[in-house]
């Protein structure tokens, strides 16, 4: 273990000596990504639709069962809402067992005697009507339009669980007809069973979902088959969210963890905690129930499905071999293996760890207000201040859109270095609060969080540089400007897809890579780039041995395996800041528009490392 | 709609009272009833008499009554409270029940108790697994709170 910290301490070092004695603090060329890197196999391919555009594939999908089945249009939506909108599967099934099917959506062909004579009584209402007044569903039992009325707006009031409208007379169970609702639910009512008819399509596909962000009314359809990993999606009302748990998107960093993180940050904890203790949610639609009386057969009334309370298992695996109807052993065994309790006792821990929390929460707040207000500055002030710079420097305004990427890039970045604290957090956390990881042992956990850290920190010093230059605004700066985005951009991707495989790969790659270069240089972060490669040609100063050792001592100081995610961090922080700040302090140097380094020789015309010719001013 | 329903109940029960119980206002309130039910005579209940409370709620009958034994009953499907674990009264619910036919099923559910679905499991336990003593226990409180 020993020499391969070593081998790390050195790459570590190489680089703080280029930044803080080199002064050009620009030397983004040696940790610049390949950006022809291969691409990820997590890119996510989605497609947004409109509300009239989902309207139209519900209508496709429609189509397809009616024109086979010969059915109308509302049991066609009965049938496919049971085959979550698989119009082939539905057709399928459908042919293998029809009269089965029938049955359970309500479609029976078994009808009411009808009336012979004119009159009859409603019994909900109990009042004679006249039988042509009165309306029923296709099994004839007749009810006044009064009565059907306020049965269908009362389900509709209900929720969802109005699509599956049966008819009420006891033990019936056919399906409400769309002749009938149309007959007699106002314009109000009837818009929101559309609604809910719509909603129900994309809710119960698994390759639908709607877009988070309030008032928009986008549905993304994901078309990779990805089960449950994070998957940033970006809608066209440009919020970007994960696919799978509609959070903000959050990559490098998985669902559940944010889900743990999120849980742990919010401030209505009072209200959280009702909700833990009180509630359970349904195991099949997810929907949070509070069971106020009853037995522990549950029956969740929106999507029906039985669950036994204790257990949250299925109903039907409920039997004597689990003790009997009566006493759920499921749970009570569970429960004695521990099952039950490690969620608490993983929260109760984290509490106890306040402190350390608050230093990553804090970072994660910090970047996420400043993610916040450079979207404000780009949303807002921007646009106005790209068209007086196009003034002033009669330039066309389509020629400046590379600030307004840089300031997209700025956001993107916060919102990826934002959730990579979350990472750090969770990855880092000492064994015994329960928050790391236990199949890493001690050392090379601490080994992995300095690299962490470091990369963290990197990424942090791109961006503190970008948004600084970006906040300049400044004419001149395009090629500096577009070229940092670049860089930045290609840093954060591979930190997101690098952190994603892992840190032990991402040490190993790493770890490898200087072999096949000279001893003396340090190796591009994750993969040896052509650009990367050439800039290991730079002279280096003989500061890199100080700030090794100083290094060291800092480790020493604050041991990374006591998990306090401190020191290391911190100086990576501020040797970003002060990169930033030199840059702006130093107007003596250009900075070469491929790979970034300052070169100080103003006669030159091409860059002192890559080559890259001096743009014209 | 919810009096006019409930009041031709209520004139339906005049005319034809079930055997075995009956019901009607519990005072000036429509919507507020008291019922009573005979403890079925092929069960541990009979020879009692049962109190019920019954609630309508405003939108009856399109929204389930709520019912209540007000004496106590030693019934897996019934707890200390009085709330009855039946599922017409819950999901099952139509508007083309009656509180007759709810008051039938009550009947049918102290002859015939549900265990699998239990609201007492300690009951439901004692029911499956040594009926005898569930019997004497159902008998000795049906004397006791049911005789008064």
């Amino acid at each position: 273990m020993n020499d391969l910290s070593d081998g790390d301490d050195y790459d570590y070092d190489d680089y703080d000596d280029h930044m803080s004695e080199d002064g050009g603090s620009s030397d983004g060329d040696e940790y610049a990504f390949d950006s022809q890197g291969p691409s990820s196999s997590r890119q996510a391919q989605y497609q947004v639709f409109s509300e009239a555009e989902l309207r139209e594939r519900q209508q496709q999908a429609l189509s397809a069962v009616t024109s086979v089945l010969s059915i109308d249009e509302n049991d066609a939506a009965r049938l496919l809402r049971k085959y979550k909108w698989d119009p082939n599967q539905a057709n399928e099934e459908w042919f293998m067992n029809a009269d089965s099917i029938r049955k359970e959506v309500g479609l029976s062909d078994h009808r009411a005697p009808p009336t012979r004579s004119k009159t009859a009584v409603c019994s909900i209402c109990f009042d004679s009507h006249k039988a042509g007044s009165m309306c029923a569903a296709a099994c004839g039992h007749l009810y006044c339009k009064n009565c059907w009325r306020s049965y269908a707006e009362t389900a509709v009031n209900e929720g969802p669980s109005c699509l599956d409208l049966r008819c009420p007379t006891v033990g019936c169970g056919a399906a409400v007809t769309q002749g009938v609702l149309d007959e007699v639910l106002d314009k109000a009512h009837r818009t929101k069973y559309d609604r809910y008819a719509l909603r129900s399509m994309v809710e119960d596909s698994r390759r639908l979902t709607w877009c988070p962000s309030p008032d928009c009314q986008h549905a993304i359809e994901n078309l990779t088959d990805s089960g449950a990993v994070a998957i940033d999606v970006v809608c066209k009302c440009s919020h970007a969210f994960c696919f799978s748990c509609h959070e903000e998107a959050h990559r490098p960093v998985d669902c559940a963890t944010v889900k743990r993180w999120l849980i742990k940050n919010s401030a209505e904890s009072e209200n959280l905690n009702w909700i833990l203790a009180h509630t359970k949610q349904c195991p099949q639609c997810k929907r949070p129930i509070e069971k106020n009386q009853g037995c522990m057969h549950m029956t969740c009334s929106q999507c029906r499905h039985e669950f036994c309370w204790l257990c949250q298992g299925a109903w039907a695996d409920h039997g004597e071999r689990t003790g009997g109807f009566y006493a759920c052993n499921r749970y009570e065994s569970a429960q004695r293996a521990g099952e039950h309790d490690e969620e608490m006792f993983k929260r109760e821990q984290a509490r106890n760890a306040l402190e350390r929390y608050m230093h990553y929460y804090q970072r994660w707040a910090e970047n996420d207000a400043s993610r916040k207000t450079s979207r404000k500055a780009a949303q807002e002030t921007l646009p106005e201040q790209l068209s007086q710079l196009s003034e002033w420097t009669a330039t066309p305004t389509s020629q400046l859109n590379f600030i307004s990427e840089a300031w997209d890039q700025v956001v993107d970045c916060r919102r990826i270095l934002k959730w990579t604290y979350t990472y750090g957090y969770y990855t880092f956390g000492a064994v015994s609060d329960g928050t790391g990881d236990k199949d890493v042992a001690k050392d090379v956990l601490a080994q992995h969080q300095e690299f962490f850290e470091f990369n963290q920190g990197q990424a942090e010093g791109y961006l503190e540089k970008l948004h600084s230059m970006a906040e300049k605004n400044l004419g001149e700066f395009r090629e500096t400007l577009i070229g940092l985005t670049d860089v930045t951009r290609t840093h954060f991707r591979k930190l997101v897809e690098e952190l994603e495989k892992g840190l032990s790969v991402m040490l190993n790659d790493y770890m490898v890579a200087p072999a096949s270069m000279e001893p003396e240089a340090p190796a591009p972060a994750i993969t040896g780039d052509l650009k990367g490669e050439k800039s290991l040609t730079k002279p280096r100063t003989a500061g890199g041995k100080r700030t090794r050792a100083t290094a060291k001592t800092e480790r020493e100081a604050a041991p990374p395996a006591q998990a306090r995610g401190g020191s290391p961090r911190a100086a990576a922080h501020d040797r970003a800041r002060g990169q930033a700040s030199d840059l702006e302090a130093q107007a003596g140097f250009w900075q070469c528009s491929s790979c970034t380094l300052a070169n100080h020789d103003f006669s030159a015309t091409a860059c002192e490392v890559c080559e890259t010719p001096r743009p014209a001013h | 709609m919810a009096s006019k329903r409930i009041q031709k109940e209520l004139q339906d029960l005049q005319r034809d009272p079930p055997t075995s119980c009956s019901a009607g206002p519990a005072g000036d309130d429509l919507f507020h009833w008291q019922a009573t039910i005979m403890g079925p005579g092929d069960s541990p209940y009979a020879g009692g008499v049962f109190f019920v409370m019954i609630h309508f709620p405003p939108d009856y009958p399109f929204k389930p009554p709520k019912v209540q034994f007000q004496t106590k009953v030693y019934h897996p499907n019934v707890n200390s409270q009085g709330s009855i674990c039946l599922d017409i009264l819950k999901e099952q619910w139509s508007p083309a029940l009656t509180i007759s036919k709810v008051l039938l099923s009550v009947c049918s559910l102290l002859t015939d108790p549900n265990p699998d679905d239990p609201l007492v499991p300690e009951i439901a336990h004692i029911y499956k697994s040594d009926r005898q003593r569930y019997e004497e226990t159902a008998r000795e409180w049906t004397r006791k709170y049911g005789m008064g």
